[in-house]
């Protein structure tokens, strides 16, 4: 009977898994795709590392709450932080792909010879990517080598200067092997310019660990690639707009010319890209946590249609709000100011629905109001007009909502075109009679101040004496009950909050509405930047200068001037990455690279006191290794947690 | 020459271990030899059997020795034989009584007095592949009788076995209608099984693959649970956590029988903690708001919308509004006959059960058909048709959020619809009786049919030669709907209007499609050497194929609640998935049993199996396996013992059984299909699978060893089983997690892999004693019968394989760890709260009075000259270090193994009682040792701002010297403030309950003679009307739930009535 069954071999029939195998092109260069999964998804448009990367800094703090108070604060931070945990497994997640990626070359003919080699490019360059986003935040980690499917229950932890030399190899050798465009004209794709511009960064972060390579310090290096780029722009397509404004033009999202490294959002106008269910796991929800919430001074700023929101942009937590440093670190020439931060705030009109009609949102002044809201009785029968228009259009990706334009003053209805609803000309205007609330950066007497049509008051006045923001009723403060709650207003970065046809904003009853705009990782701006930064390092504050001055020149407002810069110092760097980058991902980054004169810990002390108190400058210049990994692993005690008390050393 | 080449044969195939036993006498019954014809002219003998109370036995065989006459007898107990010569031996044989040999002289009319035999040592046992007397078994297998399943009747059978089965550990852990209870046996010793809940033993329905859930507890004859490897090595890895096989009731020749059961009765009345309400929340929180600081007046207590309800007197007991008593129903129809040659039973079965939500409910269908023929005196055919269709209705079931839900508001505005806030200016709380049939559906349909034919050929006496093939078909569709309007609408969306969709409007299809066929061969030579020795041989090989298809559809924004799940394509977000698993088994079995003069047994055993699912190179292993039995009792030396010992047998078994229980396809690597959006180009995009293949991936194996006595007094007065067993199980299969440096399936997902890490040893008791006070000399008088289980339990990690040195391995809050038991408890072990007079110590731990007191297991505690309090321990540098308070201790470090989900030990005890007509049994339940991780200890608010129990004991300024299990209820911190805050769920889940008490009254048989019927039996029945927990943390809390209590188990009163005719 046995001999009955030697047919009934035990093999498994699998059609789901398909037949693909890593040896084909189109299945090799499918796996090359899944390289880039983690950035938008995740490190790139979630709270996680963007606090991870901007908190705990000079600029940041958290309004009205202790979420995260070990990210904002070094309160209690740990081994057990999700913040950390999360930047963790998110950069180290694709590294074995990519390795996969470019240790098998696929069988393909010649023809398809170059696409490997620049498929291969851009795996190395986002491998270099990963790695040193980990060397930046956790310092000396175990390279990633291996490919999908190897398991080493024991890593170990490679020194710093094994890291970044890994670093820089793959990026020389990507930068060597990328075109100038992207492969398939797809711009979400790593070129040249991103590879280079990756690798000044590598250096720049790698000098303030001491490192050298060929016996030239890392910061030379930073400033010979750096001052390369800038030299050759032209033949590495790198760009700056002539007007910040344009960079932060609403149209200019996506494709944005600036660009060296893209997170790239879902386009809801495109017809390809309006696959459903895809849309929730790839939504932007940094923009929610900067926005402060106007509706909170309900009787000023009214919008029935739901509270926390502001253009129809939901502030679903607002969470980050900027230190008074942040603020006053901008000069009254720089417009990157209201480019960056939102402090007038006007309601607007919308197509559907009567209540949002152009004549029903306009309000009018009474004399009570004059009184409650301590302006000039002069505005008694005068009126507030909306300021935005904003209207919808059917797209695949569902109902798209964004701005039409701004309408003129006087209460004329014409619509006028605009770079950015969003971004209000500073300092207002004494005839604007189109703002509800005015968040003013000049401290203005109380004279100023009852001259504006509008509820207005003092940044400063919404700070206690440490620098922390007030909490609790205005009251207090001799505001009337109308208008108390504003200590829940605070000026609010807009960079991520998107307004453009095709971001997949929904203006209907979704409290959370799919948000998809791109998120720059790397723009122009930053290798001016490093290489003012590299000049200064190397005692060349003069020859600094010269990559600062296009950053300020595109960034004067008009009737301005910039103030002549001189010999540049190491607080004026970091005082113009604060201006040129606030909230993009980079603030505690750049501080690190500066902790040797302890401008760190100084930055802290002067404008974050809370995280100064908790500072330890002997273990928080790296983040806690996650206890989730020591966990999973064999040697935890030999591999550290970067000193946060889990495991008896530090690691390394 | 044929007996003896098939004697060969099997024997070789034995692994000839018998081979030196002389082969030539042939016992005479072996042979079949009938006496010589004669001239000898037919007698007739005539007679009546009785049983022990004088009432006729029906359906007795009586079988005349050494020849193939026999009968049975009739209604009356009477029966006629006709037989060829002077006189005769009959040997009368009856269920449960002792067989009876009696000499017959023809023409005279015998009365036979057949006597109950208590031992059941002549109890036809069923094993694997075969069956033994209960005198010849060697295994520890225990027996439940179809009585023990149907007396005190539950929704499903395994439910009536709980405390039933000594080693067999059940528990039901919720109370919604249809729920399944879930079996475990001696203990955990697969980890991946019981991460999936797929420890359970495999259950066989007449020898093949069944459901004991849908199953009409009515259909089942009796229900054997095999449970050391000896026994269950035949199945080879299906065989791993035990083998329970249910045998149904056949037709029998003879009358048409006709059993009707049925039971109607109420379901409900669960206990449920009482929580705060009006005044006395309002004053929680008012006195929270005063320890925090915060108070500023009465009417900002709540936020005025609130307080304006409060005031107003809205109040909501959430438990009543949710819960409700349901109606729980069974009506069973059996018709049983047949002839000689062709027999057959059919049933029908209705059975449905409300549980307490509303829409909450289940339903199920069945049917058994068995039908056998018996075409010649070699060749028999049948086949068995088990079917069954469920229909389940799951509630939206949230009693825990309900319970800590603000109590303050109303129900229903004027018109009686249901309000989406209960305050209707405060968003922050949706009510929860926002789901109707209107709006919410969750309902899963099951069709499962089991065919099974088969045909015996039976070439000569003592050889059988079985095929039977067991086709499954499933089919399985799960439907559920989030309307407009309901509790998902409003919560996702605080805003909506009622009437407009949106993305929390949503609906889906599933369905699942199974179809396994399994198709086994046995052939099974029984025969004697030499008169004593008696040897039974089976040979059996076992083929299964096993598919499954999955096809999902949904979509979102559906603008009409009427469509439910039936018009997808309307809605947005359209999703549709499916996919193909497949997987196969093949297994070789030999055995051999041996029984010398009934004394001394053995069986030997060994299964080659395979599975697909195991790494190349590791599909195949063996698994042997050998038992003896020693009947000491039947020595020579013990006739001295005979007036009170029945028996006394001891057994000894050793066997290793394996366990492939991982999920298809794990051992294969193939590149997965997907898409990807970058840049806005859609790219073909591939992703390896999330599991990563450990190519040496084997067999996960158990070595079992039980020792076992048997042992019955006093002819079957008191009867003892008693068992011993150590497992050491090998190379545990457990889906480790890939360390992410190596990669990560995605950003948020690791890599598996499912790989062999390490060992256990489980070592257990069990003991069943059977004790009869007082048994009935006849009809009427009273009997007391009581049965007692009790298994103790013990389960260790013994080591981790390989040489990496891990040590442990924590997974959420459970750990794996060596020397402790699997999946222990990894929690915060907390010695209640810092009281005010340890104010100065509770500052060694950066706490003040009122916050927990975290135990830490590594410091020892000192208190110096001067009289303060210090600790002392050793910090991970190795250092001795000193804690105070100015050198303080950070406490949460100090998680530590605070208990195991398993039990220590569990006990039943049954006592029956009869006397005249009525029928009493109580049945009591324990289960100790385990313990549970109780979600509603956790949802303490230390700010009073969301609800819970009352008998929560707090610590206050005003009792901060008494001892308190909660932390101090202030405004000043949130639950997760509280260092330890995660150890309050923990508690000893040690428990005992009266599980049932049915009381029954059968008609005497004058009346039903009158009525032409022959049984009629009412009843009523309470299930789980006491609950007793140890720790006082459990009020109003069954702990045989778990921990949770979304759906509390339910106290049942039903009333029912078994008729047969």
């Amino acid at each position: 009977m046995a001999t009955s069954f030697t047919s009934c071999e035990l093999d498994e029939y699998n059609p789901t898994g398909g037949s693909a195998t890593i040896d084909n092109f189109a299945t090799w260069k499918g796996l090359q795709t899944q390289c880039y999964s983690t950035l938008y998804h995740e490190l790139y448009s979630k709270e996680d590392f963007y606090f991870l990367s901007e908190c705990g800094t000079d600029l940041w703090l958290n309004h009205g709450s202790d979420y995260a108070q070990q990210i904002f604060y070094y309160d209690g931070i740990g081994v057990e932080n999700g913040q950390p945990r999360k930047a963790w497994q998110q950069a180290y997640s694709v590294i074995a792909t990519c390795n996969t990626v470019i240790n098998n070359s696929p069988a393909a003919d010649a023809s398809l010879a170059d696409d490997i080699t620049v498929l291969k490019a851009e795996a190395k360059t986002l491998r270099a990517f990963m790695h040193l986003t980990l060397a930046t935040y956790f310092g000396p980690i175990p390279l990633c080598t291996a490919e999908v499917g190897q398991t080493d229950n024991a890593p170990v932890r490679n020194s710093l200067q094994e890291v970044y030399t890994s670093i820089t190899t793959d990026l020389k050798e990507a930068a060597a092997d990328l075109e100038v465009s992207p492969y398939e004209g797809n711009y979400a794709r790593v070129t040249k310019k991103t590879a280079l511009g990756l690798l000044a960064r590598a250096y720049a972060q790698g000098a303030a660990e001491g490192l050298e390579e060929d016996g030239k310090s890392y910061w030379q290096r930073a400033k010979e690639v750096s001052e390369d780029m800038i030299t050759n722009a032209a033949s590495y397509g790198m760009y700056l707009y002539p007007d910040v404004a344009d960079l932060w033009a609403q149209d200019n999202n996506r494709n944005n010319k600036e660009s060296l490294f893209t997170a790239t959002g879902l386009d809801a106008t495109n017809a390809e890209a309006g696959m459903a269910g895809y849309y929730a796991n790839h939504t932007c929800t940094l923009g929610g946590f900067t926005l402060c919430d106007p509706n909170s001074l309900s009787r000023m700023y009214s919008i029935q249609m739901s509270q926390n929101q502001y253009l129809g942009i939901y502030g679903t937590t607002s969470r980050m709000a900027p230190t008074k440093h942040a603020i006053d670190v901008f000069g009254d020439w720089d417009k990157r100011y209201e480019n960056s931060f939102l402090t007038a705030f006007g309601t607007y009109t919308y197509p559907t629905g009567v209540a949002y009609q152009y004549a029903r949102q306009q309000l009018s002044i009474t004399s009570t109001i004059c009184r409650a809201i301590d302006i000039d009785n002069k505005f008694n029968g005068e009126k507030i007009y909306p300021y935005v228009a904003l209207e919808t259009a059917d797209r695949p990706g569902g109902t798209q909502t964004f701005a039409s334009g701004i309408y003129a003053k006087g209460g004329t209805e014409e619509i006028i075109p605009t770079k950015n609803a969003l971004v209000v000309d500073m300092p207002l205007a004494q005839d604007e009679d189109r703002i509800r609330i005015y968040l003013s950066k000049k401290d203005l007497t109380d004279e100023e101040r009852k001259q504006y049509r509008c509820f207005t008051m003092n940044i400063s006045s919404l700070f206690d004496s440490d620098g922390n923001y007030k909490t609790g009723n205005f009251n207090d403060y001799g505001m009337t009950a109308y208008v108390a709650n504003a200590y829940s207003l605070y000026p609010s970065l807009i960079k991520f909050d998107y307004l453009f046809d095709g971001a997949i904003r929904q203006l209907s009853t979704d409290s959370r509405p799919y948000r998809n705009g791109d998120v720059f990782i790397m723009r122009a701006a930053e290798i001016y930047m490093i290489a003012a930064e590299a000049n200064v390092m190397l005692g060349n504050g003069g020859e600094a200068a010269r990559y600062i001055k296009p950053l300020h020149d595109r960034a004067v407002r008009a009737g301005s001037t910039a103030p002549t810069i001189g010999d540049v110092t190491e607080q004026d760097i970091l005082d113009e990455y604060a201006r040129e980058f606030v909230g993009e991902h980079m603030r505690w980054a750049v501080l690190k690279r500066h902790r040797a004169n302890g401008l760190m810990k100084q930055a802290l002390q002067l404008y974050n006191k809370r995280a100064a108190e908790n500072f330890n400058e002997s273990i928080h210049y790296w983040r806690p290794i996650p206890k989730l990994f020591l966990d999973q692993i064999q040697n935890a005690e030999q591999f550290g947690d970067n000193g946060y008390g889990y495991t008896a050393g530090k690691g390394y | 020459m044929k007996n003896s080449r098939v004697l060969t044969t099997a024997i070789a195939l034995s692994g000839a271990l018998y081979c030196g036993l002389p082969v030539h006498a042939w016992d005479a019954d072996v042979l079949n030899v009938l006496p010589p014809r004669s001239a000898q002219q037919v007698q007739k003998i005539t007679g009546q059997v009785i049983d022990e109370t004088g009432e006729p036995l029906i359906g007795v065989t009586i079988k005349v020795k050494g020849t193939q006459t026999a009968t049975i007898t009739d209604l009356d107990g009477n029966f006629s034989l006709s037989l060829t010569g002077n006189k005769a031996e009959l040997e009368l044989s009856y269920i449960g009584y002792k067989t009876t040999t009696v000499t017959a002289v023809p023409g005279k009319v015998v009365n036979i007095k057949m006597n109950p035999d208590n031992t059941g040592l002549e109890e036809v046992v069923v094993i694997g592949y075969g069956t033994q007397k209960k005198r010849d078994l060697t295994g520890a297998v225990s027996s439940v009788k179809a009585e023990d399943i149907t007396l005190s009747p539950m929704p499903n059978p395994v439910e009536a076995l709980q405390g039933k089965v000594a080693g067999l550990d059940i528990t039901r852990s919720s109370g919604q209608a249809g729920a399944s209870s879930s079996m475990k046996l001696r203990g955990t010793r697969s980890l991946m099984a019981a991460e999936d809940g797929n420890d359970e033993p495999l259950v066989l329905v007449d020898g093949l693959p069944g459901s004991l859930t849908t199953l009409n507890a009515n259909d089942i004859e009796s229900i054997e649970v095999l449970k050391d490897a000896a026994s269950t090595a035949v199945y080879g890895s299906a065989g791993a956590n035990g083998i329970i096989i249910v045998t149904t009731k056949s037709g029998k020749a003879g009358r048409t029988k006709v059993n009707l059961n049925a039971y109607v009765g109420i379901n409900g009345w669960s206990t449920v903690p009482e929580v705060f309400h009006g005044e006395s929340f309002f004053n929680l929180r008012k006195q929270a708001q005063m320890a925090g600081g915060t108070y500023t007046g009465d009417e900002n207590v709540f936020n005025p919308a609130v307080y304006e309800a409060y005031l107003a007197g809205q109040d909501i007991n959430w438990a009543d509004a949710l819960l409700k008593t349901g109606v729980t129903q069974n009506y069973s129809l059996s018709v049983s006959g047949g002839t000689e040659k062709t027999k057959a039973y059919l049933s029908l079965n209705y059975s449905g059960e409300d549980g307490q939500y509303a829409n909450d409910n289940y339903k199920v269908y069945s049917t058994n058909l068995k039908i056998d023929h018996q075409i010649n005196k070699i060749v028999t055919i049948g086949a068995n048709l088990q079917g069954s269709f469920t229909y389940k209705n799951s509630a939206y079931a949230k009693l825990e959020n309900a319970l800590i839900t603000s109590p303050i508001g109303s129900l229903y505005d004027e018109d009686g619809n249901v309000n989406p806030f209960p305050v209707v200016d405060d968003v922050n709380t949706v009510s929860l009786l926002l789901n109707q049939k209107s709006n919410y559906r969750n309902n899963s349909q099951n069709t499962n049919i089991y065919l099974n034919p088969y045909i015996r050929i039976t070439p000569l006496k003592g050889l059988t030669f079985e095929s039977r093939l067991s086709l499954s078909l499933a089919y399985r569709k799960n439907n559920k709907f989030d309307g407009i309007g309901g509790y998902r609408y409003y919560n996702g969306d605080r805003n909506a209007d009622g009437v407009t969709t949106s993305a929390n409007v949503a609906a889906s299809v599933e369905n699942y499609n199974t179809y396994n066929y399994k198709w086994e061969n046995i052939l099974t030579y029984n025969f004697k050497i030499a008169k004593d020795h008696d040897f039974t041989v089976t040979g059996v090989t076992s083929w299964n194929h096993n598919r499954r298809e999955y096809a999902y559809a949904g979509s979102s924004n559906l603008t009409d609640n009427s469509y439910l799940w039936h018009n997808l394509g309307t809605g947005s977000n359209q999703q549709v998935q499916s996919n193909y698993v497949m997987s196969k088994g093949l297994g070789f079995v030999g055995r051999l049993n041996y029984s010398y003069l009934g004394k001394y047994l053995a069986s030997v055993s060994v299964r080659h199996d395979g599975s697909s699912r195991l790494a190349e190179g590791n599909k195949w292993d063996t698994f042997p396996a050998f038992s003896l039995g020693w009947r000491i009792s039947e020595e020579k030396f013990m006739e001295s013992t005979r007036s009170w010992l029945d028996n006394l047998k001891i057994r000894f078994g050793w066997g290793v059984t394996g366990t492939a229980s991982i999920a298809e396809y794990q051992t294969m690597t193939l590149l997965n299909q997907s898409y990807r959006i970058l840049g806005n180009q859609t790219l073909v995009s591939y992703a390896y699978p999330q599991e990563i293949v450990d190519p040496n991936l084997g067999w996960e194996k158990s070595y079992n060893t039980n020792i076992g006595i048997d042992a019955s007094f006093l002819n079957g007065r008191i009867d003892v089983t008693a068992d011993y067993y150590i497992t050491k199980t090998k190379d545990i299969i457990w889906k480790a997690l890939v360390p992410v440096t190596n990669g990560g399936f995605n950003s948020s997902t690791q890599y598996t892999t499912t790989t062999n890490i390490c060992e256990s040893e489980n070592k257990g008791f069990e003991l069943a004693v059977t004790g009869r006070p007082f048994v009935a000399k006849k009809e009427g008088d009273f009997s007391w019968t009581a049965n007692l289980t009790f298994t103790k339990n013990s389960e260790k990690l013994t080591k981790f394989s390989g040489d990496g040195g891990m040590d442990q391995y924590i997974n959420g809050d459970k750990i794996l760890k060596a020397g402790e038991p699997i999946n222990s408890f990894y929690a915060y072990k907390l010695n209640g709260t810092w009281k005010k007079s340890e104010a100065e110590e509770a500052k060694i731990f950066n706490a003040e009075p009122g916050d927990l007191k975290i135990n830490c297991q590594d410091l020892t505690r000192h208190v110096g000259a001067d009289g303060n309090v210090y600790y002392t321990g050793v910090n991970a540098e190795g250092e001795e270090m000193v804690y105070n308070a100015e050198n303080p201790y950070d406490a949460t470090q100090a998680k530590q193994v605070v208990g195991h989900p398993q039990p220590d030990w569990t006990m039943g005890l049954k006592n029956t009682f009869t006397y005249k007509g009525f029928d009493l049994s109580i049945y009591l339940y324990w289960r100790y040792g385990q313990m549970i991780s109780y979600n509603m200890l956790g949802r303490f608010s230390p700010g009073g701002t969301s609800n819970f129990p009352t008998y929560f004991d707090y610590w206050t300024e005003e009792t901060g010297d008494v001892n308190h299990y909660f932390p101090a209820l202030t405004t000043k911190k949130g639950i997760t403030d509280y260092d330890g805050y995660s150890g309050l769920n923990y508690v000893d889940g040690s428990f005992w309950k009266v599980k049932n008490i049915t009381l029954g009254y059968t008609l005497p048989k004058k009346v039903l003679n009158k009525l032409g019927v022959e049984n009629i039996r009412v009843y009523g029945t309470i299930t789980n009307p006491f609950v007793f927990a140890k720790s006082d943390l459990l009020k109003d809390y069954d702990p045989e739930m778990a921990g949770s209590l979304d759906y509390p188990l339910t106290k049942q009163m039903v009333f029912g009535v078994n008729v047969s005719f």
